[in-house]
């Protein structure tokens, strides 16, 4: 009885349970919400909450009180109001570049300078791409102009790979990442593949379009991503993206139809709350955030179905300029990273619908070789260098190179100082970075400074090229204990490695007798190819020829046991140590890396090479940078020989060390990097910082060379004549940033973080801590905030799928590709 | 009968919790400028709203093809709790009436209705003189 009892209530309850569930799902929130935030209707007139005139004693009055004075600066606002009640917000005209005088407030004057930005013809959409759609799909097509269902599996079974993952929030990795995998039965994906043509992976990510405007060496970077929704209901979509490490990104804009919407700058945590917030509701949103100084990630939520959403980012960097060519880097794909096991807060790599298998906070979902996603992408960059361009190259991409129309072009097929490349339609698919390189005029380059002043008026912030004296080239070295790391992991696998493998033979026929040198490799683990250092003799050479063919690719990235061993011994006191590290850079543990440089250090140099199609630009860049010497990329298609032997020319000539500079009348301050570096031959160096006043000085570069004290002058103009760019400002805090970021990888006692969001948010900048979000406030989107879809990447060009790229347990083996 | 009881009262408490009003809304206002026939090409105005309850959380542009794009926001006085935004179109075609310059986007604490206005701080014509104009803000209509 008791037990009948029992089923009874527990059959109740069950019923209870259901029902209850029944009854909150038919009165979900977000319809509540709508009701409550209902607005008066359309065509309603225009109901005044506040009116203020702009004339007379009303307007004075108003005036009065948000500046607290009938002519004032306030320098936190950037407002300035000068004159009486008939002169109002003007400033004393200035004279601009157009030629036009404005008497404008500083903020406006500004705005119209960016607006003055780079033109250009916009290049076209992308074309839709022909997708092969057949098998359950196809029956499931809709007639053209319909959308497709984006199929719900809720549970997955054991190694089964899935469409969509739909876990708690809790349960997910910071960025959710689902996208859809046609190897599930049932899952209204499947793909049938056409003999020897890659599988078409449907994804919200339609086009990415690149337009990028060079005025000397700092561009000016404009990213349009358009989402779509192919689906017949709601996406949101996850993208995880690169750009270059030291872009200070400033403006963010989401475009929905005709309507733009700006994003705001917000601290992290309530950006991410908002963007959750309008995302729940029901509210088209956009959120950016920042994984890693280059990495980052866009989620766009509500998408509609067969809507397209554009989201455009804006941001400002400073090229690299090396032996005569500058350089500008477009990455297109984050490469599959690394995580040492104890590692939580990495960035994983899994394959398509691997959600949550990475345990990192982040996960990148990869293409499998046979697989394509529709996303393409289209790139043109304007240059105006200022001075003639003599030679211009792509080095991973094809590109369509013009011409100003009103110069004649020279023997190079470029003009004097302006040229326009376009990225080849045929070479559209994100899969390796974009390097320009262009040659100016020999021996024209010289110490430049390039300014942007500040709205008051009083001084502003400026970026200093400091370029190296000739004369340093005549001055021979001293002996060196050359080290050279090699990271021989299973992302290294193929190209990489073979390209690095020449590199350091290069290196070893190329060392003087009285240098010693040591050969360190890391993976799994790391290992040396003698206890300690050898002098370079024919025997020692040819018996690291042979350690080197030995080597294999395989296992994991533990980069820590490459730098302890490659800095942690005995120092030889007659000699520097200069260490070439050679590395894809794809580990998640930037920060640890960084900080052990800096610990392991002491007066060792870290050349790195970043090796492969797609390198970890921000990781090599810094250990460089952190290690007091200088980065350099070694491309799939560069010529090993060519890129050791300008390191070889680098390191032949004692470097400028001790370097102190004298910004005579300037009053320069918060000049970064903090710690200037040292100069080598062929490397200018570029530093930002704040200056004030109005005029001319001569800047002093002091510093010692050979164990001789240097003094070089460098004439400079800070005036109204002075050259300037409208996004100096930007550049400065992101190296602010940059330099305080550094700073936090080995110096834990002190705040980094408060410090970096303040910059950051009075910039409008993105950083660790700050995220920009948009929200369309005036049109909620019926029905709950769909499904999240990832947008899974290719593999970067010349890196092995199936060495790289963590698959779930049972999957099917897939083949690498090289 | 008990049972039952307990079903209805279950049902009828779930029905409550979900029709309560949530902790944020999203709502747009509308800043517009009258410029009383002059052409206006610039504006700085100062949007006014309780920053704990009030978040800007988007900018969008305005009506008149001379102010499509969003107006630029001071960042610094965003940082200090304070909306400040500005625009200018160094065209002719210029809007010399009444006319939509921006809709915000907003978040919004709480189920009151919260106080929001603005202020100009200058409107501008094309030959860089200060002109007379009245701002106003509107609860923007949702589409």
């Amino acid at each position: 009885m008791r037990l009948i009892a029992t089923c009874v209530l527990l059959t109740v309850a069950c019923l209870l349970l259901v029902l209850t569930v029944i009854v909150g799902c038919s009165t979900s929130p977000h319809q509540v919400v709508s009701q409550s935030a209902s607005a008066p209707a359309a065509g309603s007139s225009v109901r005044p909450m506040d009116k203020t005139r702009a004339d007379g004693t009303l307007t004075a009055n108003v005036l009065n009180q948000i500046v607290g004075g009938a002519a004032a600066y306030d320098p936190t606002t950037n407002i300035l109001i000068s004159g009486n009640s008939n002169n109002r917000g003007v400033t004393s005209g200035q004279t601009l570049g157009t030629g036009r005088s404005y008497g404008l407030p500083p903020m406006i004057e500004e705005q119209r300078r960016m607006s003055e930005g780079m033109g250009g013809a916009v290049p076209p959409r992308a074309a839709a791409s022909d997708l092969i759609v057949s098998g359950q799909l196809a029956q499931q097509a809709p007639p053209q102009g319909q959308q497709i269902a984006p199929p719900r599996i809720i549970t997955p079974l054991q190694d089964e790979e899935l469409w969509i993952i739909s876990k708690p929030a809790s349960q997910q990795p910071q960025n959710v990442l689902a996208a859809p995998d046609d190897r599930d039965p049932g899952s209204g994906a499947l793909l049938a593949r056409v003999a020897d043509k890659p599988e078409q992976i449907p994804v919200p990510l339609k086009h990415t379009d690149v337009k990028a405007s060079i005025d000397g060496y700092i561009a000016t970077v404009d990213v349009t991503q358009q989402y779509h929704n192919p689906f017949n209901e709601k996406i949101e979509a996850v993208y995880v993206f690169p750009l270059p490490q030291n872009a200070a990104v400033n403006e963010f804009v989401m475009t929905i139809g005709d309507r733009k919407i700006r994003g705001i700058i917000r601290e992290r945590e309530e950006a991410q709350q908002i963007y959750d917030a309008a995302k729940a509701q029901g509210y088209t949103a956009s959120l950016l955030t920042q994984e890693r100084p280059n990495v980052f990630t866009q989620s766009v939520a509500n998408i509609e179905p067969g809507k397209e959403i554009d989201i455009d980012v804006k941001y400002f960097h400073t090229l690299t300029y090396v032996d005569g060519w500058y350089e500008w880097d477009f990455p297109m794909v984050v490469g599959p990273r690394f995580n040492p096991p104890y590692s939580t807060s990495g960035i994983g790599a899994v394959q398509v619908g691997g959600t949550g298998i990475s345990g990192q906070k982040t996960e990148i979902q990869y293409l499998r070789p046979d697989q394509r996603s529709g996303h393409d992408i289209s790139l043109a960059v304007q240059i105006d260098a200022g001075v003639k361009i003599e030679q211009i190259e792509s080095v991973n991409h094809k590109i369509i190179k013009t011409v100003d129309d009103q110069m004649p072009p020279n023997a190079h097929g470029t003009a004097s100082g302006r040229a326009t490349v376009v990225l080849n339609p045929a070479d559209s698919i994100p899969n390796k970075d974009f390097v320009l390189r262009y040659k100016v005029a020999g021996h024209t380059l010289k110490s430049g400074l390039v300014i942007q002043r500040d709205p008051s008026g009083n001084g502003g912030y400026f970026t200093l090229m400091l370029v190296p004296p000739a004369s340093m080239q005549n001055l021979p070295r001293q002996p060196l204990e050359m080290v050279f790391t090699l990271d021989v992991s299973g992302s290294m696998t193929g190209q990489p490695i073979e390209q690095s493998r020449r590199a350091i033979q290069y290196a070893l026929a190329h060392m003087n007798p009285q240098d010693t040198f040591q050969i360190v490799r890391f993976a799994n683990d790391s290992e040396t190819m003698t206890p300690n250092p050898v002098p370079a003799t024919p025997q020692n050479i040819r018996r690291a020829q042979q350690f080197i063919q030995t080597m294999s690719a395989g296992g994991g990235t533990m980069m820590m046991e490459g730098i302890k061993k490659s800095l942690a011994f005995e120092r030889d006191p007659q000699r520097l140590r200069f260490v070439a590290f050679l590395t894809d850079g794809f580990i998640g543990n930037e920060t640890e890396i960084l900080g052990a440089v800096h610990d392991n250090l002491k007066d060792s140099r870290i050349f790195s090479f970043g090796v492969g199609s797609a390198p970890n630009r921000y990781l090599l860049d810094h250990m460089a940078r952190m290690g007091a010497g200088a980065a350099a990329y070694l491309s799939l298609n560069d010529n090993p020989d060519e890129v050791m032997a300008a390191y070889f020319e680098r390191i032949s000539h004692p470097a400028m060390t001790d370097v102190k500079i004298d910004f005579g009348l300037m009053q320069a301050s918060d000049v970064f990097p903090s710690k200037i570096p040292d100069v080598f031959v062929g490397r200018p160096v570029i530093l930002t910082g704040r200056f004030k006043g109005n005029g001319e000085t001569t800047i002093h570069l002091k510093g010692r060379v050979a164990g001789e004290d240097r003094d070089i002058a460098i004439p400079v103009r800070f005036d109204q004549s002075a050259s300037t760019h409208s996004g100096i400002a930007a550049v400065w805090a992101r190296m602010k940033i940059a330099d305080l970021a550094d700073q936090s990888t080995y110096d834990m006692s002190q705040d980094f973080e408060t410090p970096i969001k303040q910059v950051a948010l009075d910039y409008s900048l993105m950083s660790q801590y700050t995220s920009f979000v948009a929200v369309d406030s005036s049109h909620k989107t019926e029905g709950d905030h769909g499904t999240t879809l990832a947008v899974p990447l290719p593999v970067p060009d010349g890196v092995r799928y199936d060495t790289t790229v963590q698959q779930r347990q049972g999957a099917p083996v897939v083949a690498g590709h090289e | 009968m008990t049972l039952l009881l307990v079903f209805v009262s279950l049902a009828s408490a779930q029905i409550r919790s979900d029709t309560s009003q949530p902790a944020v809304r999203f709502s747009t206002v509308d800043v517009l400028i009258d410029p009383h026939g002059s052409d206006l090409a610039a504006y700085q105005l100062e949007f006014v709203a309780d920053p704990a309850r009030v978040t800007l959380v988007g900018i969008e542009g305005g009506q008149h093809p001379a102010f499509k794009v969003p107006p630029y926001y001071d960042p610094k006085a965003l940082a200090g709790n304070r909306v400040i935004l500005a625009a200018l179109n160094a065209g002719t075609d210029l809007p010399n009436s009444k006319t939509r310059v921006a809709t915000l986007h907003l978040q919004i604490k709480g189920d009151a209705k919260p106080s929001m206005s603005a202020k100009l701080v200058v409107a501008a014509s094309a030959n860089e003189k200060t002109i007379d104009a009245d701002v106003f803000v509107s609860e923007g209509a949702m589409q």
